[in-house]
């Protein structure tokens, strides 16, 4: 008995041609986000939160022959396009801490010529911090420029409010005094306060053990943790020891915000806003945040880097810019995304909000010296410019990897099970081989 | 541990129906024990969902939110492009579902009606792709996929849906299986191909299977959240991505009242699915003679 | 292969009763088209599996003999050297030691709450259908809405089993910090218990009720009969059930990851070393250290684990997997 058909071959074929179809319909306009519709594109791959209207209208204006698709910073995508011979054009990174990364390995492409040829950036203008991006094959602050800041801060600064350390009897540091980090700690532990199970004041910000904050700290004791040419890491120096023996330390007493006491909003400013906390640990660019609120305005002041050692170093942890992609086949138009962007009219806007040290000379009398924080904060951190300095980072790893390295036994250590000591040899070992597989890498 | 009886017949003696009768309370306080414990997990997102900013911060827990923050359904529609997240998600979910129906009724009844050479080695293949789990394949998958630019499209579901799944193709495989071989010597005698008896005898009369097929597909991609993590991009990710990384303030701060909310928007469409496809579903399991 | 042995054993069952008219000799030409046929017809699963499969799991092996780390443009070859490293890496153990432990509280508590819990829902209670509902919706949500959840609960500051433990003079617990988050995990996993109860309940109720009768009248009693007469008759269910909820268990990874407490990218990096499990451990290794090569030789070396396991329970659950998946193979 012959059931009645209600697919024909005909009709099951189409309708999977027509799926298909569809689907290559929605395939092809769901790849991009912003569909410019210019002939000249350019992708940068970008944080969302600097992606403003502003900024795009901005650009409309002064570049309406380049049009800009935006993807939203991520490191594994950024690896799946590289490995599929397609990066983004303009690319962000932490130039302090990862441009060496890309340059060893020929991913990002050189800027002198472009910066030489430019008509709004100048060459000679370029503020220090830019010899971050510079590698020259070895060494990390000589050769041509691999990227371009677009502004920075001495990281390693900090907000205090002089109302909590003046209640807590503490001297307010100044430009010229910086706090110790033994002293950071007392005086953590003196804006403590906690009602019943529950903390009601943090005395200081934010710490995680982080390669970058050791080296400062080891720096400013006149020590190194790489050797010359950044292969080998060594965290069982005495110095980076009692650094380590600092951030448990600090976990321990509970005095600020840890790996083990992560903070439920993420950064410090929240707490800071609030005034649940006597320390924010932001350097200049907090300028512009800090300004509009009166409150925290009136007691906010911002302090030099602190010191472990005699040395006062005070580096730029970040120093977030861009960089070209050698694969790219649009550089020209990349660049001048990179040099409006970093020079040009967003930069001298960020500029005048204190939103961070411009990446050129000429902007930094731009920097708001009008309200008596912004005038605090312009001075301390001139007057720090003095004490900048890089910290190493290797170019055959990414910082992100020795942190996540060291982060890893934290919590040990912390509780107990596990000794400094013992942390320190274990994640120089597992960091040391991390270091080894990339210099096989980049050494080819 | 008692099994029912369908009937009662009068030579049961009379200690067991009262023995029985008597443990039913019992039973039914197990369950119902059992079933709020399970539920409560829900109850508890439904109040944090209702739950103001403020509500939610404040040193007292605050147990019954009064007044309930219904807007926190809107914001979790506006904060972040929920309808778009959803529409991806349905557009995946829909072609995996489609296609894996589909293609796994295909394959199923190759298996369960057709012979050929290794069929048996295929078969031990089928079973034992069943077992390994998607996860170990998936990055591997990713990394070849990156290398030929399909990562951040939505042509990998297109393939597996294309594919099917063993358990599908199982699924499908015994639901054939059971059925009479005079269905084909019908249709052969008909004059019909192969493929025209698979189109028009037996899908048409596997409908529970479809359905459950459908389901399982549907669901099993609007629920993925790994697959779409590493193969899609901020633009064009699912609601299970949305979600797991979405709903955070300009800070940075979890919210955690438009996280639950967003997670209900997100959880009731399968639910609803379920509910509508159960009958089919169950009778699916059955029909499919897992034993 | 067992397959040979059930298949050959119904065949036989099957084979024309004496006296009937054997079918026709089926000559070669027919038998080469079905053949084809049947290779047409599983020609989508076979490339599909070839393709999405075998070809990823081959460039997988591939790059578990590199020192790439997923960026360089260039890498070299090491040979085996990243399975001895990962083989004597402390880490790993560690993280397998994890894995297991998992599996060994997860799987036991799933496979035989699900069975009580089919069991009493195949007793004829009040709101029966309503109970089904209730026990099987957490099954329902997805591993993302159900480790946000419990996440939610869990909370130190704004979860509501903290506000229960204040209201109990206890003081907050931060969840999220050590080995605690071990425990969430487990809440997150045994939350959908229900999910085997459907199967369960469809195995008992294909138990033969007038096998049952005849052994109540036989003057069996409840246990007797679940022991002797349902257990057997459901246990290749069980038997498969143990061996999918296994590997599940093993190949645990989602709610691991989004029960860290930092969200996106930075996620695998802060995942508590408690929740360090085997594929968290893959996965870091490959998107925190760049280590593609042995990551990669980590997958593989749980692909092989898992290929053994199939084989084994094939082995020796064998016959009784195989009448289950194969109960009626028309002898042809």
């Amino acid at each position: 008995m012959r059931t009645p058909a209600p697919f024909s071959r005909r009709a099951f074929l189409g309708g999977m041609l027509t799926t298909a179809g569809m689907s290559t319909l929605a395939l092809a306009g769901c790849s991009t986000s912003s569909f410019s519709g210019k002939a000249r594109t350019i992708t940068v791959m970008t944080v969302s939160s600097e992606v403003t209207d502003e900024l795009l209208a901005a650009w409309e204006q002064s570049h309406p022959d380049i049009g800009l698709s935006f993807i939203n910073f991520d490191q594994v995508r950024l690896n799946s396009m590289i490995a599929a011979g397609n990066p983004p054009d303009v690319v962000r990174a932490t130039g302090a801490s990862q441009s060496a990364y890309y340059a060893a390995r020929g991913l990002s492409h050189p800027l002198d010529d472009y910066m030489k040829a430019s008509s709004v950036v100048s060459y000679d203008d370029l503020a220090v911090v830019n010899d971050v991006w510079r590698w020259d094959g070895k060494v990390q602050g000589q050769g041509p420029h691999y990227g371009m800041t677009k502004d920075w801060s001495q990281d390693f600064m900090y907000w205090i409010s002089t109302r909590m350390f003046e209640e807590a009897g503490l001297a307010i540091p100044t430009a010229g005094t910086p706090l110790t980090y033994d002293e950071l700690l007392e005086h953590g532990r003196a804006m403590t306060f906690r009602e019943g199970g529950r903390v009601t004041q943090y005395g200081l910000f934010n710490t995680t053990p982080s390669v970058a904050s050791i080296s400062q700290m080891v720096a400013t004791a006149g020590g190194t943790i790489y050797n010359d040419d950044l292969s080998v890491i060594d965290f069982t120096t005495p110095e980076a020891q009692r650094a380590m023996q600092w951030f448990v330390d600090v976990a321990k007493e509970q005095v600020g915000y840890t790996l083990v006491d992560v903070s439920p909003e993420g950064w410090d400013w929240p707490a800071f806003q609030a005034q649940r906390l006597a320390m924010d640990g932001a350097g200049y660019w907090m300028t512009g945040t800090i300004t509009p609120e009166d409150e925290v305005a009136q007691y906010a002041r911002l302090v030099p880097a602190p010191v472990m050692g005699d040395t006062r170093v005070s580096p730029a942890r970040a120093a977030t810019g861009f960089w070209i992609a050698e694969d790219s086949t649009m550089k020209d138009e990349a660049w001048q995304f990179i040099e409006w962007f970093c020079g040009g009219r967003p930069a001298a806007d960020r500029a005048k909000l204190g939103g961070g040290i411009p990446p050129i000379d000429s902007l930094y009398d731009s920097l708001p010296q009008e309200t008596a924080l912004q005038k605090q904060a312009y001075e301390t951190q001139m007057n720090e410019l003095q004490y900048l300095q890089a910290i190493p980072a290797s170019p055959f790893i990414d910082p992100t990897a020795i942190d996540a390295s060291l982060s890893d036994k934290f919590a040990r250590v912390v509780r107990g099970d596990m000794t400094v000591g013992q942390w320190a040899d274990a994640t120089t070992t597992s960091v040391n081989a991390l270091l080894a597989n990339g210099a096989s890498l980049v050494g080819m | 541990m008692s099994e029912t009886l369908a009937t009662t017949a009068p030579e049961v003696p009379r200690r067991t129906r009262s023995t029985l009768r008597a443990r039913r309370p019992g039973v039914f306080i197990t369950l119902t024990i059992i079933s709020i414990v399970l539920l409560l997990p829900f109850l508890l997102l439904v109040l944090t969902s209702l739950k103001s900013a403020d509500q939610l911060s404040s040193g007292d827990f605050v147990w019954i939110p009064v007044p309930a923050a219904i807007q926190n359904f809107v914001s979790a529609f506006t904060e972040e492009p929920f309808a778009i997240y959803a529409l991806n998600s349905f557009f995946l979910a829909t072609i995996s579902g489609v296609l894996s129906t589909f293609s796994s009724a295909l394959v199923g009844y190759g298996f369960a009606r057709l012979r050929g050479p290794g069929k048996k080695f295929m078969f031990g293949v089928l079973i034992s792709m069943m077992l390994v789990p998607g996860i170990v394949t998936l990055i591997p998958t990713y990394l070849l996929f990156s290398q030929i630019g399909l990562v951040g499209t939505y042509w990998p579901w297109v393939l597996w849906g294309i594919s099917g799944s063993p358990f599908m193709i199982f699924l499908y495989r015994q639901f054939f299986a059971g059925l009479p071989r005079a269905l084909e010597e019908a249709a052969t005698l008909d004059g019909c191909s192969r493929f025209g008896t698979f189109m028009r005898i037996f899908l048409p009369v596997s409908k529970p299977i479809i359905v459950t097929v459908f389901v399982l597909s549907f669901t099993g991609v609007w629920g993925d959240f790994i697959t779409p993590n590493l193969m899609l991009n901020y633009d064009n990710t699912t609601l299970a991505v949305a979600l797991a990384s979405g709903y955070v303030n300009d800070q940075g701060f979890p919210l955690n009242n438009l996280i639950a909310a967003a997670s209900i928007l997100y959880v009731v469409p399968m639910i609803v699915v379920f509910l509508f496809a159960q009958r089919s579903y169950v009778a699916g399991f059955s029909t499919a003679g897992i034993k | 292969m067992t397959v040979l042995t059930s298949e050959q054993a119904t065949a036989q069952a099957a084979a024309p009763p004496q006296g009937t008219t054997a079918p026709k000799r089926r000559t070669s030409l027919a038998r080469r088209k079905e053949g084809r046929a049947f290779y047409g017809f599983i020609s989508p699963w076979l490339i599909g599996t070839v393709l999405l499969t075998l070809f990823p799991l081959v460039y997988a092996f591939a790059i578990s003999m590199t020192n790439w780390d997923g960026i360089s443009p260039s890498f070299s070859w090491v040979g085996l050297r990243n399975y001895g490293d990962v083989l004597t890496d402390p880490d790993t153990w560690a993280s397998l030691g994890r894995t297991g432990l998992l599996a060994l509280v997860v799987v036991p508590i799933t496979i035989v709450g699900s069975l009580l819990l089919a069991i009493l829902l195949n007793q004829k209670v009040r709101g029966r259908t309503w109970f089904r509902v209730f026990i099987y919706l957490p099954a329902i949500v997805p591993p993302v809405a159900a480790t946000l959840t419990w996440k939610l609960i869990f909370d130190r500051d704004t979860g509501a089993l903290n506000a229960f433990l204040a209201t109990l003079g206890i003081d907050a617990v931060d969840w999220f910090n050590g080995d605690a988050v071990f425990g969430v995990l487990i809440c997150v996993m045994l939350w959908g218990i229900g999910a085997g109860v459907i199967i369960n309940l469809a195995a008992l109720q294909d138990v033969s009720q007038e096998l049952l009768e005849a052994a109540t009248l036989d003057g069996a009693n409840a246990l007797q009969r679940f022991w002797h007469m349902t257990l057997p008759a459901i246990s290749p269910v069980m038997l498969f059930q143990t061996i999918t909820v296994t590997i599940g268990a093993l190949q645990t990874f989602v709610p691991a990851l989004l029960l860290s407490p930092a969200a996106g990218a930075a996620a695998i990096t802060a995942v508590p070393e408690a929740n360090q499990i085997y594929m968290i451990d893959v996965y870091a290794k490959y998107f925190a250290f760049s280590q593609y090569g042995p990551a990669s030789a980590m997958l593989w070396l749980f692909f092989l684990a898992i290929l053994v396991v199939t084989v084994l329970t094939f082995r020796i659950g064998g016959r009784t997997v195989f009448y289950a998946v194969d109960p009626s193979e028309e002898g042809r």
